[in-house]
């Protein structure tokens, strides 16, 4: 009979805490990411975070014209994108991308620059290699850098085999975008502003300092209000949405921002605060997931030079990024990120993806599955 | 006791996710005995078949190495062909161990032939990176063996006189035994025992049994049976009816063509007998096909479809003449019809039998970037 009880309290203690948690607080959390002051003003606003995602998109739309070979860009003009210009906006994008005062070189790990200087290099690498392809010739192999083919895919690599495209891409939306959330707009100074005044209400800017923090975090997570019915086609909402039908990340990310955004209106920091670590630990997951998705596919493509090229590079990518997720909560430290890049290197330091053999590529899905937990699910993802 | 039932029920009807009935819940027994069948009875026999071929191979390849004479060059030709034959009954199983022990790269061609000069040359080469792909496994012995020199006592001479060139034949060949042990033995039940692994890993999740089977068989289908084999070397495009070729240099063991037909028919049979769940001792258990029939595919269509299209592939392929590098040059009608009928089976593999197995094709990645 004791035990009865005891195992009825705990049904319902479970129902509770998974089913309705909204009903423990006393606000609402609503459906969407759609929040607005007693007045019924819209508080939320990242529009900031969509121009530098539209600046990475077209960024990498530019790079991939480099995949024909015969094609050659510009350093003058990628250098210029990755800093719009010393952030007095760029002609090289459309007016979606190019206002005056964003730009995503001064935001790269927040303005670091031994990793700023890093994708310099790449910008500078990838101008001076696309500048060697040739009409028509898909000459690339160890030694020397160019396109390579499969099927209907080109890529454009180093003499290595590392795309550079694609560390860009990936590497930037870890060192910034990731890094934003993860360490800035969550971090403490930006939790720690004003929320009970507005920020400019004649103006129009109705948002308290600590909520447009968090609608800031929330923007480089994705641009759109309804994640995840729109917004699955670029940046973390597209990843995350990759790995989301085995680890769930898009309810779980989704939520956390809607709750935390309506804790910090109704100053519940405690709430708010568990918020934050769930999302810095679910992006962990979605990077790791990521990793892993991408190494399970240059397992499955290993003897394509272009394929097993393309998907080591993203891998790579989605690997440098984890080294962005905040300490407080990260599951893989920078060391093991360390030993773990180091089958991705040759013994020059460099990434190559042609000396690399297929038991250490299994080894790294087989490090990363294990430090995270997935070992009985690393084959699914 | 009758407390804990309402308790449970009432978990059972307020909790989050309804529980419902899958076909994978009622069709659990039927996919065991299927891939136990298949395990036990198909791929391990078959990779034990190979891995003692392999081993006359490498053990054929060091008595040459130490006695460049005819006779023993005759016994390491024979020995590679019969090999590479029973490769190909091993080729559709490119999954577990196989995946993981790069069991595919024992047969990418055309071989690179300048990057195998260099690796002599050089001397120093590692064949289990990724960069050495195309100048290892059965076409690099191909080419060493049959197209290194015109003659054979013109490669006896050539070999005489170059110990690195007869060292790469002798790393060649420990280079497939050695993969293909590691193969076989993930497999054993006394060592890796993934034939229980599999027969166990029931479900049509990505990381399942069955989808691991069915997405290695079908990337196999398309990348190298449907073109490899035959599309890139006769110049048929996937994507239009157009020709272009042919390519006779593309096809497999092109340097001794006499046996590329031979490969070819060898892959139709085994797909066939893996298909319809025939033991190479001839035991006829639960395939694919029994399988499909169980779930009702299509109404009962798909599993008799698909054997009748495997037929006609084959009845095509009987058509050519023996000599490949003949065929494609002069019966390029006659080889465009095998292709099409192979792009038909990989079409109704990647749509037709994915969907009705419940699963999704995973290994390749459209996300478009």
């Amino acid at each position: 009979m004791k035990m009865n009880k005891l195992f009825t309290l705990l049904v319902v203690s479970v129902l509770i805490t998974s089913c309705n948690r909204d009903k423990e607080n006393t606000y609402t959390i609503p459906e969407t990411y759609q929040f607005s002051d007693k007045m019924g003003n819209n508080t939320v606003s990242f529009s900031g975070q969509t121009t530098r995602f539209n600046q990475l998109s077209e960024i990498t739309t530019y790079m991939k014209t480099a995949n024909t070979p015969g094609v050659s860009l510009s350093e003058t003009q990628l250098l210029e994108m990755y800093s719009n210009n010393s952030g007095l906006g760029s002609t090289y994008f459309s007016v979606m991308a190019g206002a005056a005062g964003k730009q995503l070189r001064e935001k790269t790990a927040r303005n670091e620059p031994l990793i700023i200087g890093r994708f310099d290099e790449r910008f500078k690498n990838i101008a001076t290699i696309s500048a060697t392809t040739q009409t028509g010739v898909y000459g690339a192999q160890l030694g020397s850098p160019g396109v390579l083919q499969s099927g209907t895919s080109a890529y454009l690599v180093n003499d290595k085999g590392a795309e550079y495209t694609q560390l860009i891409e990936k590497g930037l939306m870890g060192a910034v975008f990731y890094d934003q959330i993860q360490n800035f707009y969550l971090g403490a100074d930006k939790m720690n502003l004003d929320n009970s005044t507005s920020v400019d209400a004649t103006g129009g800017l109705y948002y308290t300092a600590m909520e447009h923090s968090w609608d800031e975090a929330f923007g480089y997570f994705t641009e759109v209000i309804d994640y995840p019915t729109s917004g699955t086609d670029r940046f973390w909402g597209k990843y995350s949405n990759l790995v989301d039908p085995i680890l769930q990340t898009n309810s779980k990310i989704m939520l956390a921002f809607r709750t935390g955004r309506a804790a910090i209106s109704n100053k519940d920091y405690s709430t708010r605060d568990n918020q934050i670590n769930i999302i810095r630990g679910e992006l962990e997951r979605v990077a790791a997931g990521a990793a892993i998705h991408y190494l399970n596919q240059s397992i499955i493509q290993f003897t394509d030079d272009a394929l097993r090229s393309h998907y080591m590079s993203e891998t790579a990518g989605f690997i440098e990024t984890l080294y962005f997720t905040n300490t407080s909560t990260a599951i893989i430290s920078g060391t093991s990120l360390d030993n773990m890049l180091l089958k991705l290197k040759d013994n020059t330091g460099a990434y190559n993806f042609y000396e690399i053999t297929l038991q250490e590529i299994v080894a790294l899905r087989d490090d990363i599955a294990t430090a995270m937990g997935w070992s009985d699910i690393k084959l699914d993802l | 006791m009758r407390n804990f039932l309402i308790v449970s029920l009432l978990f059972l009807s307020v909790g989050c996710e309804k529980t419902k009935i899958t076909n994978n819940d009622r069709f659990a027994s039927d996919q065991q005995e299927m891939l136990t069948h298949l395990g036990e009875n198909l791929i391990l026999p078959s990779l034990l078949d190979l891995e003692s071929k392999t081993a006359s191979l490498s053990t054929q390849a060091n008595a040459f190495s130490s006695e460049l004479t005819i006779e023993n060059l005759a016994l390491l030709k024979e020995s590679w062909r019969l090999a590479y034959i029973q490769w190909q009954v091993t080729a559709f199983y490119q999954f577990g161990p196989a995946l993981y022990e790069g069991f595919i790269s024992l047969n990418i061609y055309p071989a690179n032939t300048l990057l195998i000069q260099d690796y002599i040359t050089s001397g120093t080469y590692d064949l289990k990176t990724a960069g050495a792909t195309l100048a290892k496994g059965f076409p690099a012995l191909d080419y060493m063996l049959f197209g290194y020199s015109a003659t054979e006592s013109e490669l006896l001479v050539a070999l005489s006189g170059n110990q690195n060139a007869v060292d790469y034949i002798k790393n060649l060949c420990a280079n497939i035994h050695e993969t293909v042990s590691l193969v076989a033995n993930g497999w054993k039940s006394d060592q890796g025992n993934y034939v229980s692994t599999f027969s166990n890993n029931l479900g049509t999740s990505s990381g399942g049994g069955i989808s691991l089977m069915v997405n290695s068989w079908s990337q196999y289908m398309e990348a190298h049976l449907r073109n490899a084999k035959v599309g890139t070397p006769n110049g048929n495009s996937v994507v239009t009816s157009e020709r272009f070729g042919p390519f006779p240099e593309k096809s497999e063991a092109y340097y001794n063509s006499s046996i590329t037909l031979d490969l070819l028919k060898t892959s139709l049979q085994t797909l066939y007998n893996f298909y319809m769940g025939i033991a190479p001792d001839g035991t006829d258990g639960k395939g694919l096909y029994d399988y499909l029939k169980i779930i009702n595919a299509q109404n009962g269509t798909l599993a008799d479809d698909y054997a009748a299209r495997i037929r006609s592939a084959q009845t095509e392929t009987d058509q050519l003449n023996p000599l490949f590098t003949d065929a494609i040059i002069n019966q390029g009608t006659e080889v465009t019809d095998v292709f099409n009928e192979l792009k038909a089976l990989v079409a109704l593999l990647k749509v037709d039998m994915v969907s009705a197995l419940s699963i999704s094709i995973t290994y390749a990645d459209n996300d478009g970037d």
